[in-house]
């Protein structure tokens, strides 16, 4: 499957007059692309912007050539944290994630696809943070998208499961999915293709890893002096904790 | 696979219903039929007293069976849409809206027909109020709960002052005020009928939306669900049908707010799976206390809302308690 391109231009969102997203470009031709910055920078934002949740003031979104309105079933998107009914069950909220779709979702085949059929039964909102997480993924990539964008997939993870979901969106990166997530660990971003460095509404920076993971650059987006340590082919950024 | 507690549940609901029906023939003021009487008057073999004894009771039933679906499924959809499971259709300010309708009409010494008139175009205005007044804070969930939650208040109290006013004037108003489908004409027993299945047109051809609504606003939109415009066409028809049922039956409490949620106990949050289990359970609590007004009142008939509520309570107060285990499930 050819990876769907997915390009912003000249974006800009204002809420109450405040700018959360000013004059954003970017083009993102597939792969796995990680969005980091400081809290409010506007990284959720720009997801859902594409995920036609948030209408720009100004500019344009195209998600393989189609506004974001006519991209619906194109895309899928993972909120950060979903609190529903709480007598919903895991099948519910998979079924849920079938709206538009002419064949529907089979919520057993959502989760035998992760090794989830476990979780069949259990109520939503008993489950750990992590299966939460897996749950939304698993009904988000039963849509078949083509386009994935996920707020925050590692947060609430442990390890194991944080290895888990990278892998999942590999997996779907391989299958021609174009995957566009935030994420506050520069450790899973360096595992993306491309990062983008948002800070106060603007992109400060996009490229690949190398080009962008730079210790003056993140120290000057985050504010923190940081501690540069190389672990294999990557540099990971550890800050300077005075007490 | 369906799970067999749900297939017992189901089976047990429409036992249920079937019974309550029969009762509803049998109980009443003028003389208690036995299922072979009604079956004999129904065939031919009665009096024209007897013949119309029971199809006075029939439309009754067909009344209190509409009552509690419309208020059942209005509190379905208004608790999905508000993402809120303790909201019920009055949380939008209609009922007592109604109710302020009525009162007012009876204070100017209006007729009959007009007290019901008032009262559904008081339902109409307090919902038109709360909408407006919520969209200025972009119709959200929250504003609409907040807005319709104080005019409730707002609408209670100036019912208050004017019952009050009214004094012993307040007579009939008073058994409509607490809820009732004894006054209820045939005709208004096959409106509220229409009404009723006409609610249920429009919700279920909006399902595949409300289904996917279980994932929140933001998801939903996502999704392709246009959230501000469901939310305003179904609370405008909820508010419609609510209304209808006011002004017909008085504010009956308590069936919008616990026949979803015994729904929801026994067959997950499926929007799609709960639409049928709670307009079985809507009936057989409308019709169930319609009974129990009937059977227990002596000769005089209770008030109907003040037996939705000591049926409806018990069942939400053990549900709640029930719930802390239900997430282990």
């Amino acid at each position: 499957m050819e990876p769907c391109t997915v390009s912003l231009e000249g974006v800009t969102v204002e809420v109450g007059g405040r700018a959360i997203l000013k004059n954003l470009s970017v083009t993102i031709n597939g792969g796995l692309t990680a969005f980091i910055g400081p809290n409010g920078a506007g990284k959720t934002t720009l997801l859902r912007v594409v995920a036609g949740v948030v209408k720009p003031s100004r500019g344009l979104v195209r998600i393989c050539g189609l506004e974001p309105g006519r991209a619906r079933r194109l895309v899928s998107y993972v909120p950060a944290f979903l609190q529903v009914d709480p007598y919903a069950r895991v099948e519910d909220v998979l079924r849920a994630y079938s709206y538009g779709l002419s064949d529907g979702l089979d919520p057993r085949e959502a989760l035998r696809a992760f090794n989830l059929l476990h979780l069949e039964g259990r109520r939503f909102n008993s489950l750990s943070g992590g299966e939460h997480k897996l749950v939304l993924i698993a009904g988000a990539l039963a849509r078949k998208p083509r386009v994935l964008l996920l707020d925050e997939p590692f947060s609430h993870l442990d390890i194991a499961n944080q290895v888990r979901v990278a892998r999942i969106l590999r997996e779907a990166t391989a299958r021609g999915v174009t995957v566009i997530m935030t994420v506050h660990e520069p450790l899973y971003a360096s595992l993306a293709d491309n990062i983008g460095v948002l800070s106060s509404g603007e992109l400060v920076a996009f490229g690949a890893p190398r080009e962008v993971m730079r210790r003056d650059l993140l120290e000057k987006v985050y504010g923190v002096k940081l501690e540069e340590v190389r672990v294999g082919s990557r540099n990971l950024f550890i800050p300077e904790i005075s007490w | 696979m369906v799970p067999p507690r749900t297939i017992i549940v189901t089976l047990f609901l429409l036992a249920l219903l079937l019974v309550l029906f029969t009762l509803s023939l049998s109980i009443g003021a003028y003389r208690l039929y036995s299922p072979l009487d009604i079956l004999r008057v129904v065939v031919g073999g009665g009096s024209d007293v007897d013949l119309a004894v029971i199809e006075l009771r029939l439309w009754r039933s067909i009344a209190a069976i509409s009552v509690g679906v419309g208020l059942a499924v209005s509190g379905l959809v208004i608790q999905r849409l508000l993402g809120n499971p303790m909201a019920d259709p009055y949380i939008l300010g209609i009922s007592p809206g109604a109710a302020l309708g009525y009162l007012i009409a009876v204070s100017l010494g209006l007729g009959l027909p007009l007290w019901y008139l008032l009262s559904f175009l008081g339902g109409l205005a307090a919902y038109s109020i709360v909408v407006v007044l919520a969209s200025l804070a972009g119709l959200t969930s929250l504003a609409l709960i907040v807005v319709g939650v104080s005019l409730s208040y707002v609408f209670s109290s100036a019912s208050i002052i004017l019952l009050y006013l009214l004094g012993p004037q307040a007579g009939f108003a008073l058994s409509w005020i607490f809820g009732s489908v004894a006054y209820v004409p045939r005709s208004s027993s096959l409106t509220l009928a229409l009404v009723v299945l006409a609610v249920l047109t429009v919700v279920v051809a909006y399902r595949g939306a409300l289904t996917a609504l279980l994932l929140g606003d933001e998801t939903a939109k996502a999704l392709g669900v246009r959230v501000e415009l469901l939310r305003l066409a179904l609370t405008a028809t909820i508010a419609f049908t609510v209304s209808v049922i006011t002004a017909a039956a008085g504010p009956v409490g308590f069936i919008g707010l616990t026949a979803p949620w015994i729904a929801r106990v026994a067959y997950g949050a499926d929007f799609s799976k709960l639409l049928l289990p709670t307009i079985v359970i809507g009936a057989t609590l409308g019709l169930g206390s319609d009974v129990v007004v009937r059977a227990v009142g002596g000769g005089r008939e209770l008030p109907l809302t003040a037996i939705t509520a000591l049926l409806g309570a018990p069942v939400l107060l053990y549900l709640s308690i029930r719930g802390r285990d239900v997430g282990r499930l």
